[in-house]
């Protein structure tokens, strides 16, 4: 008998669609996972350069997958009994000889083999994704990582899943509930899941994780891409405690099931109340009086009164199912989950502002489209399912009476949600973090003017369909084609959402400081465009409502006709003027007034850059030597005009004509008037590349100099949603001149290889060679170039009189006229390149310290960490200037940007006497715990060192740049640390450091390189950077490292024929480095070395004289590595410090013992009791295991 | 108020004739309207209670245009469907009473008032508070007499209401409707005979569309007198008899045959004369058009 029917349902599943959509889904999820080789890599499963068929991620993928498979679980498992019911069939089955077991197993295991079935789609879909990708992104296909995904990984989690909801479905006899318990499943696991892989057990984690996701992140995180890409999976104690556990409850949920379920055709409830009972014959014909006879209101109040309480009715069922609550709070919690995890210690660790919960909410809405299409759909087709809809079109009520009670019944629903997420937001802000500042308003925006609209726009879209849909599955699937194609089809087009896409609207960038700023035109008008459109729709739904029991659609739109009255009609015509005029009005501001840039019409004109120009990077140019700018900012009116002088140098050895500038005119609303002080004719005027020349009618000698002068304006103008003109704000205007940011504001000379196509994909498409950003460091044309040129800046700003300009250099005066406030910026010192102007409503702290003038302009309400600030500028300022050579400049300053102007939350970028902060950065970082680490200080230690590394001293942009700007900023960054607050604050920094260099090596898409050779890795950069320079001072002192790095500085600092690389950085370390260290400066920089350095054995014997003799004996094996992570062994020869610790972990003995074999016995005498004893226990050489390298000392006799 | 049905005709896009130049004339009073499944009595009424559109033709009660003037016909509108049904757990009362609201009994007294005179009518008031979806048929039948009463009705359409109950519940739904007032157009269909014979005091029936005969069924039973014959007759030989003359009915009866046949003189010797029934007539004009 079991086979009888595990055969019937087995061909069933075959013959059902759903089975092959599954296997074509999972074909397909899994073929853009393993043929994707740049874009998402990192999201899906895997990363760095690894082999997209590595065991590892084999696994990983199919555990994925099972993830994502669960529903489909549910249809093809859970569903093989409880179907009956649905169907009503039970009754037929159980009447028949099949036993219990036959039948509940039968279905089972069928089912269960159907649904293993369907991840052969896994398989074909890996395979066919190798193929189609780069042959150096797989290595050879072998067959066992297969078995062990589908064996170990896979078949427990599908018993587990299928157990769990079969037994679910079964014993409840629900689908729906076992639909929705399904959903509440996955939501339940990604919550959990994301709060337990940040607790530091690990092994709890690993076996509470049935899908092995964790046990397969943890086991992997210090993994080579080398090690990746040739080990299996693990297998180790914690693998199969944690398989055996879920297939025990897997089992054991199974057998309480078949134990339960009864063969009976209904369920008793010991509630449920037996069929009422009348005595019909008692009260016979004694009736016979007249029915009353009622006063009657037709009117539309009574109608739209009517619409409220049956939407309300309807919305109450929904509202309180336990089912939507449980989906209510998982959405819920999913938002203040992030919102804590990203704001609290664990994040940035900021205040608890309103904006950063309510940019958490965003997440809701992917709840609220399946919410409101499910939902939607049970509510327009809920009359004709439970047969009560003739009744209701009998009823005298206006036909929009009905649409209007399902429309307030989704409105009933999303406002519910929005009410539950406010609670949420205001309670985890109160309570969570004490904070209680709550901005009501700010909510009432959000989560009613963007949120709330939202969700209706999306109720209007899916009455309509289903209001259209011949049948209520119709109706769902071209709901679900609608918001696919809706989330696809924009982003392939790129045309811009705005005009486009129903109820699109437009990105902003909320600031704390200026609120919704000049984006709140933009969002309004669109808001007030897409409503005309919604109600234009939602007119043509109740138009076209089903009020009676007529389908054909010609019917309907003869009915919908009739029913258009002349009220409705003018009502229509005019929300059609509506919207056809705010369209025409929005189409104006962003194609008219504004460009409508798309990346390909970008790349094109880039393409045609270097076509056409390249050759011109050979020609001898003139340099940029002197800056003059006059700009006024009018932030009222979001302009600002800018007057200003170049003088240009020709520092070739031949006679110059040409002189060429960049000044891409995106942003540039006037036509910029451009002179030289010799006359000179127009040599190119190419305005999409921007890209103009001029031929000077006198040459210019070597040496001579011509000046530029130029005058434009830069003005907002209306709205865009696609050149917002971020930079021009009422309060925070950002300008800046980076030539590597496009678009510029100011000309930038010369034709600039920084903008061609970077990328390389695009650029083969396109017919160009790959480039590399930064050249190699033998490239000896190379060391001629830098980031930005060295100039005489002096700058005069001016704007509103609430307001304060500020620029580069050193403020020389200040002065109001004709109420306007002006800024004289003057310096004899030479600058780096890299300017900016802000203008805005600031505050202003000054301090001075060893003759400079340090300031920080900071917006009022972000005062929380000024006097950090101000001490790290102090610490950092103090030590770089004895240290490296005097600040050359009167004035430092740190200037908070807004948000708006200044994309990078909470980033801070330096220049030339400012660091400019992002507002969600340093100055709202909630310091209030006195454990964690300053990090406002921390930060600003390493800005300020940035005006040596980085402005004084220049590098080349050759491989490697970063070191000498990043790495060395990091060095002063922990040389100050240590100094402010202990050693063991700067251990712990270099300890998560290390952590974080080693976890992020497997995900390197360049591939680890040593440290003179690095690009853009800001691993090696900035976290293997303070690793390496703090084991430099450990071999070779402080002092040494800092007079190497002064000679650099004294070698190279406003110089311009030839730029440091990291060649010149070791040499100058070589040089202070004596001879039986040089090896040290090898492995750190030349070379990708690590250790494995073990304890393995400590005991002590106490003397006759009162000391100890301590036996410690260690293991050391050294290894240099490759790029991805192939390690081979180098025989070791190395100055290695050994620790031992005494009572409460004081250290009674520290120094260098030279290794030289990979086993080795040291005996040392100490005159105090050891406790614990370790080689490199602080961990200032690298180290993948570093939690042996310590062991507590034993007792070893008397 | 009369009802007044002239020429309406109804196509389904399938092709199926549903009503074929239908015209009737009903006065306030119990009107039946016989026919076998499938004859077009459902689409007639749809059509009358406005859910369906008819292709041609025309109907008004009193001055209303029914076809056309949808809202002030539904304001007197009581319907009872063939096949309906609700939401399970809601309870009559609460029901009732948002029927009451949407039939524009707008003051919550008034409401409560009529609901429960009509709960009491139905004799549901008992189980006012028990879920609907525990109802048996004859009970949800009953609700459903209770809601097409509520308002000051003119027109009252009860389309099948007797299919599926059994003799007694039956029996109790035939008392409920009888209790409707005189000056109410009562529009009844059914293809059971009995139904119309009990109570109504005119009727049509219909098949394929088209209204066969149309008039009170006392009349029309009286017609026949004289020409009804029945006899008890071996099995074997219903077919000889059905192929010499006009068979009404064969029926089974107490183990033998029994047979009626439509003559103007006796079939045979074993055949006696029969006072005509109403279900002579049907099965008179429903196989004389085959």
């Amino acid at each position: 008998m079991f086979w009888v029917i595990f055969r019937s349902e087995l061909s069933a599943s075959f013959r059902s669609p759903a089975f092959w959509i599954f296997s074509l889904i999972l074909a397909l999820f899994s073929f853009m996972d393993a043929s994707n080789d740049v874009v998402t890599r990192t999201v899906m499963t895997r990363f760095g350069q690894a082999w997209h068929n590595a065991p590892v991620f084999i696994s990983r993928t199919m555990a994925i997958m099972s993830i994502v498979g669960v529903l489909f679980s549910v249809v093809l498992v859970a569903r093989t009994v409880a179907k009956d019911f649905g169907a009503k069939i039970h009754h037929f089955i159980f009447t028949t000889q099949t036993s219990k077991f036959s039948y509940l197993f039968g279905r089972y295991f069928a089912g269960l083999l159907a649904n293993l079935l369907i991840y052969i789609g896994v398989l074909m879909g890996l395979v066919l994704g190798w193929q189609s990708i780069d042959s150096s992104f797989s290595g050879p296909i072998e067959i066992s990582p297969f078995l062990f995904a589908l064996l170990v990984v896979l078949l427990p989690n599908l018993l587990l899943v299928s157990s769990i909801f079969f037994s679910l479905a079964t014993l409840s006899r629900k689908m729906f509930l076992t639909y929705i318990a399904a959903i509440g499943f996955m939501l339940l696991y990604t919550t959990l899941s994301g709060i337990i892989r940040n607790s530091d057990n690990q092994v709890l984690t690993t076996l509470f994780d049935p899908t092995l996701l964790a046990y397969l992140s943890f086991q992997t995180t210090n993994w080579t891409i080398a090690e990746i890409n040739s080990n299996p999976v693990p297998i180790s104690t914690l693998l199969i405690l944690n398989r055996v556990i879920w297939l025990s409850i897997s089992v054991a949920l199974l057998l309480y099931t078949s134990t339960r379920f009864k063969l009976v055709a209904d369920l008793e409830k010991g509630k449920k109340k037996s069929q009422p009972t009348i005595d019909e014959n008692s009260v016979a014909v004694k009736v016979l009086e007249k029915l009353p006879v009622m006063p009657r209101l037709f009117s539309w109040s009574q109608d739209l009164k009517n619409s409220l309480v049956i939407s309300w009715r309807q919305a109450r069922r929904i509202i309180f199912h336990p089912a939507f609550l449980v989906l209510t709070f998982f959405a819920v919690r999913q938002a203040y989950h992030n919102f804590t995890f990203n704001t609290g210690p664990n994040g940035s660790n900021v205040y608890p502002f309103t904006s950063f919960y309510l940019n958490q909410v965003g997440s809701i809405f992917g709840y609220m489209i399946p919410i409101t299409i499910v939902f939607g759909g049970m509510l327009v087709w809920r009359e004709r399912d439970n047969g009560s809809h003739e009744l209701y079109n009998s009823f005298p009520n206006a036909p929009w009476m009905n649409f209007m009670s399902k429309f307030l019944s989704l409105t009933w629903i999303q406002l519910f949600y929005i009410i539950a997420v406010f609670i949420a937001g205001i309670l985890s802000q109160a309570f969570l973090f004490g904070y209680f500042n709550f901005e009501i308003p700010l909510y009432a925006k959000r989560l009613l003017g963007i949120d709330l609209i939202n969700y209706l726009h999306m109720a209007v879209m899916v009455l309509f369909i289903h209001n259209l849909a011949g049948n209520k599955y119709l109706g769902y699937l071209i709901c679900a084609i609608y918001y696919i194609a809706d989330l696809v089809i924009f982003n392939i087009l790129g045309l811009g959402g705005g005009l486009f896409n129903y109820g699109f609207l437009p990105g902003y960038q909320y600031s704390n400081i200026t609120g919704f700023g000049h984006f709140a035109p933009l969002l309004i008008w669109h808001r007030i465009y897409w409503l005309f459109f919604g109600a234009l729709l939602a007119s043509l739904t109740y138009l076209l409502w089903r009020t009676n029991n007529e389908t054909s659609l010609f019917i309907r739109l003869k009915l919908a006709w009739a029913r258009m009255g002349r009220a409705s009609g003018a009502v229509m015509v005019l929300l059609l003027i509506g919207f056809v005029s705010t369209g025409a009005y929005i189409y104006h501001n962003t194609y008219i007034l504004n460009d409508f840039s798309t990346s390909s019409s970008f790349n094109n004109a880039r393409e045609r850059y270097e076509k056409e120009y390249k050759h011109l990077e050979q020609e001898p140019s003139v340099t940029l030597s002197e800056i003059d700018l006059n700009i006024d900012f009018f932030p009222k009116a979001r302009t600002a005009n800018v007057v200003g002088s170049y003088v240009l140098i020709n520092n070739s050895n031949q006679h110059l004509t040409d002189i060429y500038y960049n000044l891409t005119n995106r942003r540039i609303t006037s036509d910029p008037q451009v002179e030289f002080s010799g006359a000179a004719s127009v040599l190119v005027n190419d305005e999409e590349t921007g890209f103009y020349g001029f031929k000077l009618d006198k040459s210019l000698k070597p040496s001579d100099s011509v000046i530029m002068r130029f005058s434009y304006q830069i003005a907002a103008q209306g709205f865009s949603e696609n050149n917002p003109k971020n930079e021009l704000a009422t309060d925070g205007s950002f300008l800046h001149n980076y030539p590597f940011q496009m678009p510029n504001f100011f000309p930038s000379m010369n034709y600039n290889a920084i903008y061609e196509i970077s990328d390389n994909g695009e650029r083969g498409a396109r017919g160009f060679t790959a480039k590399s950003i930064f050249s190699d460091l033998d490239d000896s044309l190379a060391l001629r170039i830098t980031m930005s040129e060295l100039v005489r800046y002096s700058a005069t700003l001016s704007t509103d009189d609430d307001q304060i300009a500020i620029t580069n250099g050193n403020l020389d005066s200040t002065w109001n006229e004709s109420g306007r406030n002006y800024f004289r910026y003057e310096t004899d010192t030479l600058m780096n390149n890299m300017l900016v102007m802000l203008s805005g409503e600031y505050e202003l702290v000054e301090d001075n310290f060893q003759g400079v003038d340090l300031q920080i302009y900071y917006h009022r309400n972000h005062h929380f960490n000024i006097e950090n600030m101000m001490r790290g500028m102090k610490a950092s300022l103090a030590y770089c200037s004895s240290n490296f050579g005097k600040y050359p400049y009167k004035d430092v300053r740190i200037v908070e940007a807004t948000a708006v102007g200044y994309p990078g939350n909470g980033t801070a970028t330096s220049q030339p006497t400012i660091f400019t902060w992002q507002e969600n950065g340093g100055f709202i970082s909630n310091l209030e715990d006195p454990e964690s680490l300053d990090v406002v200080f921390s930060t600003t230690t390493h800005e300020m060192a940035h005006q040596w590394f980085g402005h004084i001293l220049r590098p080349a942009t050759t491989a490697g740049v970063a070191v000498l700007v990043e790495t060395l900023a990091q060095w002063v960054r922990l040389q100050c640390l240590e100094d402010e607050f202990g050693e063991q604050i700067a251990i712990d920094f270099l300890q998560t450091e290390m952590d974080i260099y080693l976890a992020n090596r497997q995900r390197d898409f360049l591939g680890e390189v040593p440290m003179i050779k690095t690009e853009n890795q800001a691993y090696l950069n900035y976290r293997k950077g303070s690793v390496v320079m703090n084991a430099l001072e450990e071999y070779i002192s402080e002092d040494s490292v800092n007079s190497a790095l002064r000679s650099l500085i004294d070698k190279f600092a406003f110089k311009g024929e030839r730029y440091p690389t990291t060649l010149d950085l070791v040499a100058a370390f070589r040089k202070v480095t004596p001879e039986s260290l040089q090896y040290v400066i090898t492995d750190l920089f030349e070379h990708i070395t690590l250790f494995e350095n073990q304890a393995t054995d400590a005991s002590y014997q106490r003397l006759n004289d009162g000391s100890y003799i301590l036996e410690l004996e260690v293991s050391s094996r050294k290894f240099r590595s490759d790029g991805i992570g192939n390690e081979s062994e180098i025989e070791i020869n190395d100055y290695i410090p050994i620790i031992v610790y005494g009572e409460s972990d004081k250290v009674i003995y520290e120094k260098f013992h030279l290794i030289n074999q990979s086993h080795s016995n040291i005996a040392i005498i100490l005159d105090k009791k050891p406790e614990s004893a370790g080689i490199d226990p602080n961990l200032i050489l690298i180290d993948r295991t570093s939690e042996n390298n310590q062991i507590k000392v034993r007792s070893d006799g008397n | 108020m009369d009802l007044t049905i002239s020429n309406l005709s109804k196509t389904y896009p399938n092709g199926t004739r549903a009503l074929d130049n239908v015209s009737l004339d009903i006065r306030p009073g119990m009107f039946g309207l016989l026919g076998p499944n499938g004859a077009g009595k459902s689409t007639l009424m749809r059509i009358l209670a406005t859910l369906q559109e008819a292709d041609s033709g025309e109907a008004k009660l009193g001055e209303i245009d029914v076809l056309i003037d949808k809202q002030n016909i539904k304001k007197v509108l009581g319907y009872l469907p063939q096949e309906f049904g609700f939401y399970e757990k809601e309870t009559p009362l609460r029901l009732l009473n948002l029927f009451a609201r949407l039939k524009g009994v707008a003051q919550k007294k008034d409401r409560k008032l009529v609901v429960e005179a009509l709960l009491k009518r139905v004799n549901l008031w008992e189980v006012r508070k028990s879920k609907l979806g525990s109802f048996s048929g004859g009970m949800k039948q009953r609700f459903g007499i209770a809601q097409a009463l509520l308002g000051n009705t003119k027109l009252i359409i009860v389309d099948e209401p007797t299919a599926g109950l059994d003799p007694e519940e039956r029996n109790r739904f035939h008392n409920l409707l009888s209790e409707i007032g005189e000056d109410v157009v009562v529009l009844l269909s059914t293809h059971i005979v009995d139904d119309v014979s009990d109570l109504c005091r005119q009727m049509a029936i219909i098949q394929n569309g088209r209204i066969l005969t149309t008039g009170s069924p006392q009349e029309a039973t009286n017609r026949l007198q004289g020409w009804v014959w029945t006899a008890q007759i071996p099995k074997s030989e219903i077919e000889e008899y059905k192929s010499k003359f006009f068979v009404l009915s064969v029926k089974l009866s107490g183990g033998s045959t029994h047979i009626r046949i439509l003559a103007d003189q006796t079939p045979g010797k074993t055949f006696k004369a029969s006072d005509p029934t109403l279900e002579d007539v049907y099965f008179q004009h429903l196989y004389s058009k085959l």
